[in-house]
């Protein structure tokens, strides 16, 4: 799962890209709305989420959200500000923000929205990813095959969690990639076969189909 | 309190009074006077009347005036007299007098008409009588006209003071955060200044107040930020896998206390000058304030391996407090260390320009931008691409202190190499000597 976080201040930019690398998401930090402007033009369907700042230089918050709305792009954006005006929050919103939190926040609560959006945004309701065998809880980051808990490595479960978030859609290996691994940790070739290779083995061969050449999914059968 | 309404009454009822008095006591005697005149006139008309041809045959008319007349003949003999009193000739000469006639006294006229000598007399006690009673009935109006006269003054101040009385209750209902201006719309000439004096001492206060405001919400707004952190740096300290991981957390999250703290003691720097309410000024030595802060920062200079020389002024004074003075140049200082590399020299540098100095800090940091260059004066405001900037407090602390000594701060980018200049003219008390 790969977030785009937009913050100026540099103490809040590298907790939050601990927090959620702890967490496995793979977390790309931009400081300002010209690079984060960049960033969502660029590299088009990369991050599953954008955390945003409202308050940037350059090019604030509402701005990078309107032009990233004007190009169709509908990734869903969180925004962060340490405005608690509701002007700013309705303005957020109506131009197409999905949630808004006012800093202060814990880091928890963030997560908790985060996993919210994602769900809402792949149109599920239930918090659950869950196959015929498998089941995989975000919030508590628990993965378990026909109900026996599975222990996987923070990369392990976000890899897994892509492959799960569309059961039976393929994913090649440079989508894996970009979900798992940040721009700040550079992926060796073989990285994602590596962790395939671990994590088939703590779930079971057969639960990860292999196109060869093509990519990667999990078996959708229900 | 002295009410001007009471004592303008008062002034002008004693005033009223006084001269309704005086020219009560005018009229009155007046008019008793020419009453007297009137009645000589009349002892006169009926002294003619009665030496006439006439005369004798029938007594002249009798009334209450209680006239007596008597006439006599050119020979000495008593041709008529209306009274037993008058039997006698009492005036030797024409003319009038003062006489007694059976105890009581009379005003005679006497006169010789024709021949005939004739005497005129009336009691003075009934001319008196006849006297005041004119002279009350030309009292009378300006008795009655007093206390009209003083009704009609009350009146005409009351209504006179109509709206200063309407002021006052317009002050009176007004709560405390009302922000409008009095109303100065047909207020007399005499209030207007007043009024509007008022409303001046009114707008400076909203805009005060308005600025006090807006401190507080742009402070509440920054210190959210560091407050976000120190949330965020909490939360990722406790979710460490390792020991290294930890410390290396722990070190994140104390730098954000440090911020944290930096920030909040220069909101309340910043908040102290702008109130103005950091000491009373009096004369004090630049030397004092320079050599201070060269021992505030010298330590921090030296373990950043930034070479500081401070250079005196010479006995330059200048008329403020000496907090003042060190917080202006503790701040540049502080923004100066901030931005030196290892091995750069900062310089403080004094010169006198007739009645003001001019103290320079000089860096060899990266400078700032030109478009920066004013905004940094701005409270909040932080550059853009800077990791190093601090609170974004400083420069605006600065920029209030040295305008409430009544001088001027400003930045340049050096020209002789690389590195910003902080400016400071400010006035001295000693004229150069």
């Amino acid at each position: 799962m790969r977030v785009l976080i937009v913050e100026d201040d540099p103490m809040i930019g590298a907790s939050l890209v601990r927090g959620l690398t702890d967490d496995g998401y793979a977390a790309d930090w931009v400081r300002d709305g010209a690079a984060a402007d960049a960033a969502l033009r660029d590299q088009l369907g990369e991050h599953q989420l954008v955390l945003l700042d409202w308050g940037l230089p350059h090019k604030n918050g509402l701005e990078v959200l309107k032009s990233l709305r004007a190009r169709g792009n509908n990734v869903p954006v969180l925004i962060l500000t340490a405005r608690d005006g509701l002007t700013d929050r309705v303005e957020g919103l109506d131009q197409g923000a999905d949630d808004f939190l006012v800093k202060p926040f814990e880091l928890a609560e963030l997560k908790a929205r985060m996993r919210a959006l994602l769900r809402r945004h792949a149109g599920r309701i239930e918090p659950q990813l869950s196959t015929a065998e498998l089941a995989l809880d975000p919030a508590t980051r628990t993965v378990t095959r026909a109900g026996v808990r599975i222990q996987l490595t923070a990369r392990e479960f976000s890899l897994l969690h892509a492959l799960m978030q569309r059961p039976g859609t393929l994913l090649s290996r440079a989508q894996l990639e970009e979900r798992i691994y940040g721009w700040a940790n550079p992926v060796e070739s073989n990285a994602v076969e590596f962790l395939l290779h671990s994590l088939r083995r703590k779930i079971g061969n057969e639960q990860i189909e292999n196109l060869r050449g093509l990519g990667w999914r999990i078996a959708a059968d229900k | 309190m002295r009410s001007l309404r009471r004592r303008l009454l008062i002034s002008l009822w004693i005033a009223v009074l006084a001269v309704g008095v005086v020219s009560a006591a005018v009229a009155y005697l007046q008019v008793s006077r020419q009453a007297k005149g009137l009645l000589d006139n009349q002892l006169a008309q009926i002294a003619v009347l009665v030496s006439g041809p006439s005369a004798g045959t029938r007594p002249p008319p009798s009334d209450d005036s209680d006239i007596e007349v008597a006439v006599w003949d050119a020979d000495g003999t008593l041709k008529y007299s209306s009274s037993t009193l008058l039997g006698q000739r009492h005036a030797a000469r024409a003319g009038f007098s003062e006489i007694r006639l059976s105890r009581e006294l009379y005003r005679m006229y006497a006169t010789e008409i024709g021949g005939q000598h004739v005497e005129v007399a009336q009691p003075v006690d009934v001319r008196e009588d006849q006297a005041e009673v004119a002279a009350i009935a030309a009292l009378l109006p300006v008795l009655l006209l007093i206390p009209a006269l003083a009704i009609v003054i009350g009146f005409v101040i009351r209504k006179l003071l109509q709206p200063v009385r309407e002021l006052a209750q317009v002050v009176a209902r007004r709560d405390d955060f009302a922000q409008e201006t009095l109303p100065s719309a047909g207020l007399p000439t005499e209030l207007k200044p007043l009024v509007e004096e008022i409303n001046k001492l009114l707008t400076r206060q909203r805009e005060a107040a308005e600025r006090e405001r807006a401190f507080i919400a742009d402070a509440a707004h920054a210190l959210r930020t560091p407050l976000a952190a120190l949330q965020l740096q909490a939360d990722v300290l406790e979710g460490s896998a390792d020991a290294q991981e930890r410390a290396a957390r722990l070190a994140d999250l104390r730098a954000g206390i440090q911020r944290a703290a930096r920030l909040s003691t220069q909101l309340l720097s910043l908040a102290r000058a702008e109130s103005g309410a950091v000491g009373n000024p009096e004369s004090v030595a630049l030397d004092d304030a320079l050599l201070e802060v060269n021992s505030l920062y010298g330590p921090t200079a030296k373990t950043a391996s930034v070479a500081l020389s401070v250079e005196g002024s010479s006995g330059v004074r200048v008329r403020t407090d000496l907090r003042r003075l060190i917080l202006v140049f503790g701040n540049l200082l502080e923004n100066a260390l901030r931005y030196s590399p290892p091995g750069a020299r900062i310089d403080v540098l004094t010169r006198r320009e007739g009645k003001d100095v001019e103290v320079q800090v000089l860096d060899e940091g990266p400078g700032i931008p030109e478009s920066e260059i004013v905004r940094v004066f701005e409270r909040f405001h932080r550059p853009v691409d800077d990791d190093r900037s601090g609170s974004g407090l400083g420069l605006a602390t600065v920029q209030s202190l040295v305008r409430q000594i009544g001088g001027e701060v400003t930045l340049h980018n050096r020209a002789d190499r690389r590195g910003l200049c902080a400016r400071v003219v400010l006035p001295c008390t000693n004229p150069t000597g």
